[in-house]
């Protein structure tokens, strides 16, 4: 069964044959053969640098992406709500300014993703939250 | 004044502690290192011949914190404080609490922290000295409605800027009348965060500027020499990411011109110390006096290497009241030096910080290259603290070979667990643009498509999937990982 892996961000469906001097992996239709020679890199892991390049390498086990993902808009790091743009309700337009944050002693205007209605709004003017939490929420 | 010191307490931390403390090493003066509890296994915690835990607590308690610092000085018998630069280096309340105290402040005289940490009154200063001045509005008056005619007299594009601002805080380009409400009270609301002052002017905003900067050095005998140029036009968010020396704009003629301008602001202040005077330096090659920065840069190593000079040596030298080691017919400058700044943080989305374990940061291989790093590895790095990482500066015969020769190094240092700009750095140093020298300072906006990171090869992503799969210490996501590191940042400070 194909496996699945996330580089950069991007998906990769790819199949894999273990060998004793190499390992080959079909991706797209095509094979792939790479010798242990081939695959000396820098890395921990996660992290590669291949031609002074960073891959950030992730494994998808069949788990579901994270709902924040769908759209809203999720607070990038920690910090402070400074305004709130919308109300519940509103409709907005792909990269219309929903949130104005500040983190790092910097403001940072957090857009929408895609156009929808603002359904709810999860926290509100001077709240301090985590990074990685949804702020605002849109309807598809 | 004709002191001796033996003893400085280093009131900062990562790279600019370990770059003071190599100094005294070498002038065989002790030091006091300073730390916080979450910073115990950097290396800037054990550089001391002692190291004091400050424990926990926001910045105001602990880096911040003047009467503990100088309290601390005391007890440990130091004779001085090096401020390094942010926190306290250009606090005016502190240096004099240091003199006081009886300690050497190492750094500029007290009234001209004060006098150049204000936009507004060290403007009129500069005005007096006849230093070249950008068109603007420097008024008191802060009435909207006011500041909006102004702004039209002077002519769209505009700028506006925090009056205490500094780093790209509370800073706003205006390209129309429409935009400007909204953009001054963002300007303002932003200012008031970051310095509990909400007092802006304004600017004719002047196309593609560069950015040059003048070092510059005064001794107590009413000396004042400059050790050249530098060129810092390479920026993202208005801060600084790539500087070289000697800058690619600058004739004999023009350096000449700009240089003694530098010096002729430093004497008319009576400064004293390392300052840096900045300017704008636009396409009909007129330059326009900016700021003075009253420390020590962080872009400092790229006079260094051209000059040959080590500069927080010449720091303590003047503060104990000695001469200026080198007069200006002494100081010579030979060659090409880069300097790129590395920053946790994501260029493809918005330049945001980013976290995680530096799992290894790597070593400098290639002759004239200088890694000056707050890191080791295994560090984690979070969000309480600049994102900044290190500093790699490479020096050659020219530009274009320390181009090549910075470009290359870059490989050594990996910076592998977490997201970096290294990567990024490398494109703008590939960019035909900046070969051919034409930087100003809105570079990498102008060009943001070219510097967008190329696509992968499908061979070279079966490449990283065949690699993934060798590597022993497989991590199941990275996301995993990057959010435990969030949820330990509970009760973080200055956030």
């Amino acid at each position: 069964m194909a496996k699945k892996i996330l580089i950069n961000k991007e998906q990769y469906e790819y199949d894999l044959i273990p060998g004793s001097s190499e390992i080959e992996i079909i991706l797209e239709g095509k094979s792939y053969k790479f010798s242990n020679n081939d695959l000396r890199m820098e890395n921990d892991g996660a992290h590669f640098v291949l031609d002074n390049r960073d891959f950030f390498v992730e494994k998808l086990n069949g788990r579901k992406r994270k709902a924040a993902d769908e759209g809203g808009s999720v607070s990038p790091m920690p910090g402070k709500i400074l305004k709130v743009l919308v109300e519940v309700g509103s409709l907005v337009k792909k990269g219309d300014p929903l949130v104005i944050m500040e983190a790092m002693k910097m403001e940072h205007t957090l857009k929408a993703s895609k156009d929808g209605k603002v359904i709810s709004i999860k926290h509100k003017e001077g709240d301090l939250v985590q990074g990685q939490v949804e702020l605002v929420e849109l309807s598809l | 004044m004709n002191n001796k010191i033996t003893k400085i307490l280093i009131a900062n931390r990562g790279e600019i502690a370990i770059r003071v403390a190599q100094t005294c090493r070498e002038l065989g003066i002790k030091t006091v290192s300073i730390f916080t509890d979450e910073e115990q296994e950097l290396p800037h915690s054990s550089i001391g011949d002692e190291n004091i835990n400050l424990g926990e607590g926001s910045l105001a308690e602990t880096y911040l914190n003047q009467e503990r610092l100088i309290k601390l000085a005391i007890e440990l018998k130091a004779d001085a404080i090096h401020p390094g630069y942010g926190f306290l280096s250009e606090n005016a309340t502190f240096a004099k609490a240091c003199v006081e105290a009886e300690l050497i402040f190492i750094g500029p005289r007290p009234d001209s922290i004060e006098l150049m940490g204000d936009k507004k009154t060290s403007k009129q200063e500069m005005e007096k000295i006849g230093a070249p001045l950008i068109p603007g509005y420097h008024g008191d008056s802060q009435e909207a409605g006011l500041l909006k005619k102004e702004a039209a007299k002077i002519g769209y594009p505009v700028l506006i800027k925090a009056s205490a601002g500094g780093g790209g805080k509370g800073m706003r380009i205006v390209n129309s009348e429409e935009e400007f409400d909204e953009s001054l009270a963002s300007a303002k609301r932003e200012a008031t965060n970051a310095f509990g002052n909400d007092i802006v002017l304004i600017e004719k905003f002047i196309q593609n500027p560069r950015h040059i900067e003048v070092q510059v050095f005064g001794d107590s005998h009413g000396n004042c020499v400059h050790l050249y140029e530098r060129e810092c036009s390479i920026q993202r968010r208005h801060q600084k990411i790539i500087e070289e020396s000697p800058s690619m704009a600058l004739t004999p003629e023009l350096r000449e011109a700009i240089t003694s301008s530098a010096v002729k602001i430093a004497k008319g202040i009576n400064y004293l110390g390392a300052g840096t005077v900045e300017y704008i330096f636009d396409e009909d090659q007129k330059f326009y006096f900016l700021e003075m920065n009253t420390r020590l840069q962080v872009e400092h190593p790229v006079t260094e290497m051209i000059t040959g000079q080590d500069l927080v040596e010449w720091q303590i030298k003047v503060a104990v009241g000695e001469k200026l080691p080198l007069e200006q017919s002494e100081i010579t400058c030979r060659g090409h030096a880069i300097e790129l700044r590395i920053y946790a943080e994501d260029p493809d989305n918005g330049f945001l910080p980013s976290i995680g374990t530096l799992n290894k940061v790597g070593s400098a291989k290639l002759r004239g290259v200088r890694l000056d790093s707050g890191y080791q590895d295994g560090n984690e790095i979070g969000v309480s603290f600049d994102p900044m990482l290190a500093k790699l500066i490479a020096f050659s015969d020219n530009r274009e070979k320390a181009i090549q020769k910075v470009r290359e190094s870059l490989k050594d240092f990996p910076f592998i667990g977490l997201k970096t700009n290294r990567e990024y750095l490398g494109r703008v140093l590939d960019h035909p643009v900046f070969h051919e020298g034409r930087t100003f300072t809105h570079f990498v906006e102008t060009y943001k498509d070219d510097l967008n990171p190329k696509k992968p090869s499908i061979e070279e992503i079966a490449l990283i999937i065949a690699a993934s799969h060798k590597s022993h210490h497989i991590k199941s996501s990275s996301s995993e990982n990057a959010a435990s590191a969030w949820d330990e940042l509970k009760g973080f400070r200055n956030c």
